[in-house]
Order: C-alpha cells, then sequence, then structure tokens
C-alpha cells in the first residue's frame, strides 16, 4: 500500500497527547467540570475532566433554557483561534490523526458531506431535545444498564468519542459491567467502530461530516482573528500543503488574508510546517504572524 | 472585536444566570454511556 501524504507531525503531537492526558480522568481529576472547552471527550462520566460541549447544549435543549455561557464560551474561543483546538487539542481528532497513518486504501469524502455535520447539530443535539425534551431531563439514572427508556440526549446514543475514551475502557475493565451492558452498549461499539474504521481510510471524516462540535466552531473560524496567510509572491504553488491538509480546507488559488479563512481549517499548521518555500504561508492573529514556513522540508 | 465583546457579553450573562454550575452539576450526574 502507498504511503499517504500526511507530512511532519512537528510539536501537534505532545501537544496532543498532553491533551488526551488532560481531558481524560482516568489519569486525574480536577474543577474542569465548569467549562465547556471545545474538545470531543466523554462527557459526564469519570472519564472527562471538562464538560462536553455537545452534552451541555442537549442539556441546555432538554430544560429549554437559552445557553447563554455555553454559546459565549466557545464563541470567545472560536473568535481567538477558531478551531485549533480541534486540531491540537481534541482527543478525538487525534485518534483519528493516528489511525489515518494505518496503510490502507484512501479516499476523500466528497465537499458535499461537510453538511452533514450541521444538520447532526441542528437535529441531534438541538432540535429533538428542545422539542422532544418537554423541559425536563430524563435518563439520568442508572444509565450503565441501558434498561431505561426516554433518554433524550440522543448525541450520546450515537457518540463514538464517548464511546471510544469513556465506555470501551470501562467495559474492558469490569467484568461486571460487560455483562449488564446492553444492546444499545453494543450498538454504540458498533457505531464507534464502523467510524474508526473510516478513518482510516478518509483523513479527519468524523471532523469533517459527523462531528457536531466541528459545525459549531465552523461557524466562528471564518471571522475568527487567527488565520493563515499566503505570500503571493513567495508560493510556488507547489501544492504540498494541499496534499497535506487534513481537512481540504486548503486549495487553489490562494488568497490573501482573510479571504483565505474556511470553516474546515483546523489550525493544524501542518501546511506551515510543510511548506518548502521559507515564509510564503504563516499564520497570523489579529495580522501578527505567529508561525512561519521554514522552508526545510523539500520535495 | 465587536463580535468578541457580543460572545463575552454572552458569557458574562451565563455566568449571572448560573450556567456554569448547571453545566457542571450535569457534566457531573449524567453518566451518558448507556
Amino acid at each position: 500500500m502507498p504511503r499517504p501524504e500526511i507530512g511532519k507531525w512537528g510539536r501537534r503531537f505532545p501537544t496532543q497527547i498532553l491533551s488526551l492526558i488532560a481531558f481524560n480522568g482516568f489519569f486525574w481529576r480536577g474543577p474542569g467540570k465548569w467549562f465547556c472547552v471545545p474538545v470531543l471527550n466523554c462527557y459526564a462520566c469519570p472519564v472527562g475532566t471538562v464538560a462536553c460541549p455537545i452534552g451541555s447544549l442537549t442539556a441546555f435543549a432538554l430544560a429549554r433554557r437559552i445557553p447563554f455561557y455555553v454559546l459565549g464560551f466557545l464563541g470567545v474561543i472560536g473568535l481567538a483561534v477558531g478551531r485549533a483546538f480541534c486540531g491540537w487539542a481534541c482527543p478525538f481528532g487525534f485518534f483519528q490523526d493516528l489511525l489515518y497513518r494505518v496503510r490502507s486504501f484512501k479516499f476523500r469524502l466528497p465537499r458535499a458531506a461537510n453538511a452533514l455535520k450541521y444538520a447532526l447539530l441542528a437535529v441531534l443535539v438541538l432540535g429533538l431535545p428542545l422539542i422532544l425534551g418537554g423541559g425536563k431531563r430524563t435518563g439520568s439514572e442508572d444509565r450503565i444498564t441501558g434498561e431505561k427508556t426516554g433518554a433524550l440526549d440522543y448525541c450520546s446514543l450515537v457518540c463514538p468519542a464517548g464511546t471510544l475514551e469513556g465506555g470501551v475502557p470501562v467495559l474492558a475493565a469490569s467484568a461486571q459491567v460487560r455483562a449488564q451492558a446492553s444492546w444499545r452498549t453494543w450498538s454504540k461499539v458498533g457505531i464507534a467502530v464502523a467510524i474508526l474504521g473510516l478513518t482510516v481510510l478518509a483523513r479527519r471524516s468524523f471532523c469533517l461530516a459527523l462531528c457536531p462540535l466541528g459545525a459549531l466552531m465552523a461557524l466562528s473560524s471564518r471571522v475568527s482573528m487567527t488565520q493563515l496567510h499566503t505570500e503571493d509572491k513567495l508560493c510556488t504553488r507547489c501544492m504540498r500543503c494541499v496534499k497535506v491538509c487534513p481537512t481540504r480546507s486548503r486549495h487553489l488559488p490562494f488568497k490573501e488574508f482573510k479571504t483565505e479563512a474556511t470553516a474546515e481549517c483546523v489550525l493544524c499548521l501542518d501546511c506551515v510546517r510543510n511548506c518548502p518555500e521559507k515564509g510564503a504561508l504563516s499564520a497570523r492573529i489579529c495580522g501578527k504572524a505567529v508561525s512561519v514556513s521554514e522552508g526545510r522540508i523539500r520535495g | 472585536m465587536l463580535l468578541m465583546l457580543l460572545f463575552a457579553g454572552l458569557l458574562a450573562f451565563g455566568l449571572s444566570q448560573g450556567d456554569a454550575g448547571y453545566v457542571r452539576q450535569n457534566a457531573s450526574e449524567n453518566f451518558c454511556f448507556s
């Protein structure tokens, strides 16, 4: 099998490892449940150290409350650094990056698939809980058995991140939990396996097509203070940045600051790191360069 | 910058409404892996 074009990982890899530890309660506990950090990790079980924004939004929708705090928190972060948390900190994004390194047949999802995540955000996270919740949260007790009916936080029924990072370790560690696991538990494991299998073949496919949190952060990504900038005179159109981009957010013709902003860019800076031309590509915060291509990588 | 102020305002208003406590409570009590 040909090795996929993924470029150098650079400092992103250790940052993702640290984030995995920081957001995973297997390693430590802290006061993080007050905060909706825009990463996809297990929402409420002991292995989540922060509150999942998606779980929080669903809880507000179920209670028919306007989520001022959650939207404000995510909006401030999104406007400051766009979707950088997706690229540098999200544990599920990290697993996707790892899995894509497996040698196999590779393909790219059609761009139209990107719209699916907005539908999931509107329907699963907000719409159905708002309409069917009746202002009451249900399904909050003893849900490990799966026997309870009326659970209305639909995302938790299909979330592969919660299953992978929370459920699977718990299932693996406890024979009692495995014995009590319901068909719903195993269906979630099946969904997670299918999605992870897809990410082996299509890079960051969950982020692009299915992640409702990515959809939410994409709304602010276009107007974020942090953007990529191409120096038109230095760029040789070698297309390496296009090839290494995990979200296909870069494409010709490259344009000037601001207009280059896209909803899908996770600011992983793989393009900057892998650019063969010194100074041709940079990441800028409020117009000030914070990371500039050094031109060390050729070919 | 205006948008940033708007979202900061939303954040502050949410905090004054006790939203952060509601987030923490839900994220601590509900076990979504079922």
